[in-house]
Formats: structure tokens, sequence, C-alpha cells
């Protein structure tokens, strides 16, 4: 492919993504629409895992619980009893789920490794148990009632405007991050991906680095709970336990893990799959826990032949194509990486 | 449950309860050390399993299989389920870096809820007593006798794996592999051997360790696994996951921070998780920044 197809490949790709779903909602049923609408979402949330494990090379499994935070956050501040408007209430959702993820990822991410994984699970444990199922924090046992707004010229309320509203934030976060991975913290966020001990000599500042990836993939993470309470208008805790957000990164290092595109498709298949699946199977247990099962399978399939891929390309030319010859140059091993 | 009036002995009995609930957590972390030594993988599928363990043991158990066969039959399939996972995904990813395994493991997680899920139903099922559902009373410590038998148990496992890390020719080759891979196999060690023996062993000691929490949380429920899981995570921590030893006392301490939290905070919601996750924080905070040097087992 020459430059300049390879440059045009990528918007060209938002593009026709962008015209195929603005096609969407005179083609779909409201059922199906409602899939579409939470795909652009859950593409929002997709696109924070990006940031954070594809881009920055750290496992968070927090992404869904900060989507909570957002969602938790702007229903609280829009009822009644506060009253704050939208674009009060949105700002300070994103903020806080920030906020919290600079606090949380401070202890983890000043050590190198796997500790995020670790200090993540714990979070969004802590999370669901302590507020999002806490009735006196969240108020109500059932949900919290968060009602569509009008913005302007915009009337919320209506289910097409508000999935162009969608449409244009997720494109605005999609050119947004795509603007931060050409940036100079972009750049160190490949540079600390690829060899931390090699950034930190090239002048990479690895705690500050990490921290600032953390908090801006957990407003991301925000800004998709606060278009998922204003999407389904009412804010419960079941949409945000722990293994969502384990669901989410499978579904993202599924579809690639390193492009913008890879959470557009990583959104797709979260809107899509668990209502398909239980469309499709009708029996109680099987049908909503068969989505995890395909997940998982999904990754470890992708994990593994990627890694097989790898493999062969090492070993490919030393054989008489198209036979190659298995040929041990060294004993096989492990790539022993410490923590 | 736990009188308002707490006097010396409910502390007293609460020492031992989370002495016994500890060495189960330890017990599981002590697997997921064995897994992380020689493959580098964190396995955060240890609470899925030991999940799988506790459920299928239940089963067995309302099959009317008799307790010790229902036990081997267990761990067999650990042991199986664990052979099969170091063949097909720990083998082929040893050359993969750290977060990759890590994402693994996650597959692994997702695949193992999602069968229990399936096979077992979303209900939460009563664990069966181990030995004997009555209490023991000594000196107004008051003990279930299962918790007893866990904890030696329990300890009898410490120190069985503790002997096959030190004492055997097996052992010595882990202990090889965990401090160079490559160097171990050129001294002829047999690295695909210890990698799937480390999966084999880990998986082994997660589905055991679930018969062993049964007795201890009395109702076993489905989501009962990424709770599980960041105990036995958290207790890793202590040891920088490299230690067994760090691994049991890591336990042993968050069973003690987890029932002492639920004395003295009955009314928190989620007084427990808020102990542990405050654990894994103060651990974090308190290690020294990982220089450049490369730390070895």
């Amino acid at each position: 492919m020459s430059t300049v197809a390879r440059r045009a490949s990528a918007p060209l790709a938002l593009a026709a993504f962008v015209a195929a779903a603005a096609a969407m909602p005179s083609v779909l049923g409201p059922a199906r629409l409602l899939s579409m609408s939470l795909a652009l979402i859950f593409a929002v949330a997709a696109l924070s895992v990006v940031v954070i494990t594809g881009w920055t090379g750290q496992t968070s499994l927090a992404q869904v619980t900060f989507m909570g935070v957002g969602a938790f956050t702007l229903a609280r501040l829009m009822a009644p009893r506060v009253g704050l408007p939208l674009y009060l209430a949105a700002p300070a959702a994103i903020l806080a789920a920030a906020v919290l993820s600079v606090v949380i990822g401070l202890p983890a991410l000043r050590l190198r490794g796997i500790y995020l994984a670790v200090v993540t699970l714990g979070f969004a444990q802590v999370l669901q148990d302590a507020a999002f199922n806490n009735s006196t924090i969240t108020e109500s046992q059932n949900g919290l009632v968060v009602a569509r707004p009008v913005l302007g010229p915009l009337d919320l309320s209506g289910e097409h405007t508000l999935y162009y509203l969608l449409l244009g934030v997720l494109v605005g976060c999609c050119l947004l991050v795509a603007a931060m991975r050409r940036s100079s913290l972009g750049r160190r966020m490949i540079s600390l991906r690829t060899t931390e001990v090699g950034a930190s000599v090239r002048g990479v500042d690895l705690v500050s680095t990490k921290l600032a990836a953390f908090s801006i993939s957990a407003a991301l993470a925000g800004l998709a709970g606060v278009l998922y309470a204003l999407e389904i208008q009412s804010v419960g805790p079941a949409p945000f336990n722990p293994l969502q957000s384990i669901f989410l990164l499978g579904l993202v290092v599924i579809a690639g893990q390193r492009s913008i595109a890879a959470a557009l498709v990583a959104g797709i298949l979260y809107g899509w799959m668990p209502p398909e699946l239980t469309r499709h199977f009708t029996d109680s247990t099987f049908g909503p826990n068969a989505t995890n099962l395909v997940a998982g399978v999904g990754l470890l399939l992708v994990v593994i032949s990627r890694e097989q891929l790898r493999g062969m390309a090492l070993r490919l030319p030393r054989g008489r194509w198209p036979w190659p010859r298995r040929i041990t140059v060294a004993p096989e091993v492990h790539r022993n990486v410490p923590a | 449950m736990i009188p308002v009036a707490a006097s010396v002995s409910t502390y007293a009995t609460d020492a031992v309860l989370g002495l016994i609930q500890g060495a189960v957590y330890g017990l599981l972390a002590m697997g997921v050390v064995a897994i992380y030594r020689t493959t580098r993988t964190l396995n955060l599928a240890q609470g899925g399993m030991a999940t799988l363990g506790a459920f299928s043991y239940i089963a067995l158990r309302e099959h009317n299989v008799p307790t010790l066969l229902a036990v081997v039959i267990v761990i067999a399939l650990g042991a199986a389920i664990g052979l099969g996972i170091g063949q097909l995904i720990g083998w082929p990813l040893r050359r993969a870096s750290t977060t990759v395994k890590l994402v693994s493991s996650l597959g692994v997680l997702l695949v193992v809820q999602s069968l229990v899920a399936i096979i077992f139903g979303n209900v939460p099922r009563s664990a069966p007593a181990l030995v004997s559902p009555d209490s023991l009373s000594l000196l107004g410590i008051t003990v279930p006798r299962d918790g007893l038998v866990v904890l030696g148990i329990a300890a009898l496992t410490a120190f069985a794996l503790n002997r096959l890390f030190t004492s055997t020719r097996l052992g010595l080759h882990m202990r090889a592999v965990a401090a160079d891979p490559e160097v171990a196999a050129l001294q002829g060690v047999n690295v695909r051997l210890v990698t799937v023996g480390s999966w084999t062993l880990g998986v082994a000691i997660a589905l055991g360790g679930g018969i062993l929490l049964g007795p201890v949380i009395r109702t076993v429920a489905p989501f009962l696994l990424t709770l599980i899981a960041l105990q036995a995570l958290g207790a890793t921590l202590v040891g920088r996951i490299d230690s067994l030893a760090g691994a049991m006392v890591g336990g042993l301490i968050l069973g003690e921070l987890v029932t002492y939290a639920q004395e003295f905070f009955p009314t928190t919601q989620g007084n427990g998780d808020i102990a542990v996750f405050l654990f894994i924080l103060a651990v974090l905070l308190l290690q020294r920044r990982g220089g450049l040097v490369m730390e070895r087992a």
C-alpha cells in the first residue's frame, strides 16, 4: 500500500462507519436500534481500553466500573434534590471518574508490571459491593431514574436525536484519541509499552505517563457511563459488575486492541452479542452466560494464534518453501520477564 | 449474627475463625504463586477455579459420593484442567509478554465462570459439612469442628508444597526455571514438563481450596469467584507474588482483617472487600519502587 493510501485508509474507514451508523435509525426497529445505541456507547468505553491496554500496555479491570461511577454521579447530580443541568453534571461525572482513577492508580502505577490489574479488580469489587449495591448511596434498589433533558436546540427525549448525539460524541472521542496518539504523550505511551526500561532511558517519565493514560481512559469510560445513563434512563448496579470490565477487555483484545477501529468493532460486539445470543438461545441459564463463554474462547484463540503466528514468522524462512523444516535453534523457553 | 456487646471471647473466636479463613486464602494464593513463579502468568482465574471446585464437590456430595472419594475426584479434575491449560495455553504463550499472559488468564476466567453458571445455575448452594457439622468449645472459644480440619489440611498442604519446592527434583527444576528458563533448559531441565507441571499443581490447589472454602463460607454462590480471586491475589502481593511463605502469611493476615472488619463494622456494606482493597493499596504503597535490577525467585 502506498503512503497516501495508508494515510487515507483510517479516515475513510471512520467515514464509512459513520455513514453506516447514521443510516441505522431508518433501517432498524426499536429493539435493534437500542443495541446499536449501546454499541456506540460501549465503543467509547472500548476506546478507553485501547488507550490504557492497547497503547500503554497496562491492564485495567475497572473500565466498566468507571462507567458506573460516571453514570451514578450523573444520576445523583441530575436528580431533583441537586438538580444540576446536564452540561454541568456530565463534566462533573467525568471528572469524578478521572479523579478516582488517579487515587487508585498511583500506588500501583509507581511500581512496574501487573499490579494495576490487582488494584483495579479490587476497586471494581469494592465499588460494586459498597457503592453500586448500597441503597443509601444510590438511593434505590431498582436504580436511579435519569430524565433526558433538552440541551439547547436538541430535545434528547427523542430516540433518534439521542442516537445522533451518541454518534457525534463517539466521533469526537475518536478524533480526540487519534490526536492524542500522534502527540508527545501518545509516543511516550507506545515507547513505554514496548519497553519500560528503554523508555525511561530515553527520558520518558514512566509514572506520569501511565497516570495520564489511566486518567484519560477513566475519563473516557466515565463519559461512556454518562451516555449510558442518558440512553437507559435508569441506573442500577447490574451492568457495572466486575465481570463486565473483563468481558469488555476480552472483546477489545479479540478486535485487535491497538487501533481505534478495534474499539468500534468491540463496541459493536458488546452492544449486539448479548441480546442476539439471548434471543437465539432462549434457555434461561445458557443464553445470558453464553456471551462470556464466546468472549473467553475467542480471546484465548486470538491470543494464542497471534503468538503462534509470531513464532512462524521467525521460523518460516529457515525451511524450503512451502514445507518449512522445523529447526530448533535454541531450546524453547519462556521469556521470563520480572514483575 | 454477632452480639453487640462483644467480649474478649468473641474477639478470640474471631481470631481463630479468621485464621481458618486466612489459611484457605493462603492456600489459594500459594497456587497463584506456584503458577506465577515458573510461567510469569498471574492467574486471575484462581477464584473462578476455586468456585468450580466448591460446586463440583457439593454436586458430588449431593449424589451421595463418599467424602474422601469426592475430594479425590475434584482434585483430579483440577489436575486435569491444569494439565489442559498448561498444554494448550501456558506452553504456546511461554514467550509472550506478561500482559498477554495476564489477558490469557482473563480468557480462562470468562470460560470457567460461564461454564460454572451454565452447569450449576446461578443459585447459591449451601456446602455440606466436611467431617461433622457441630462445634467445639474451649476456654469460651467456639469453633466449628470442620474449621479445625480445614486448618489442619491447609497447614499440611502448605508444608508439603514447601517440601516439594525445596527438596524434590521437580521442585529444584521449578526453581531453576523460575530463576532463568533459558539457562535451566541448557542445564537439561525439561521446561515444558515444568511449565505444564506448575499449571497442574496450581489448578489442583485451586479446586482443592474450593472444597475447603465450602465449610468456611457455608453458602457458595457463583459470583463468589472474583471475590475470592481478590483475596488470593492480595495475599500473594506480600511476597511480591514470588514467595510461597509470603503468600501464606498474606492469606492469614487477610483472613484476620476480613473477620475483624465484619466484627467492627457490621453495618457497612462490603466491609470485607473494603478491608482487602485497603490492604492491597497499603502493601503496594509500602513496596519500594521497582528498580531496573531484575528480581529472581
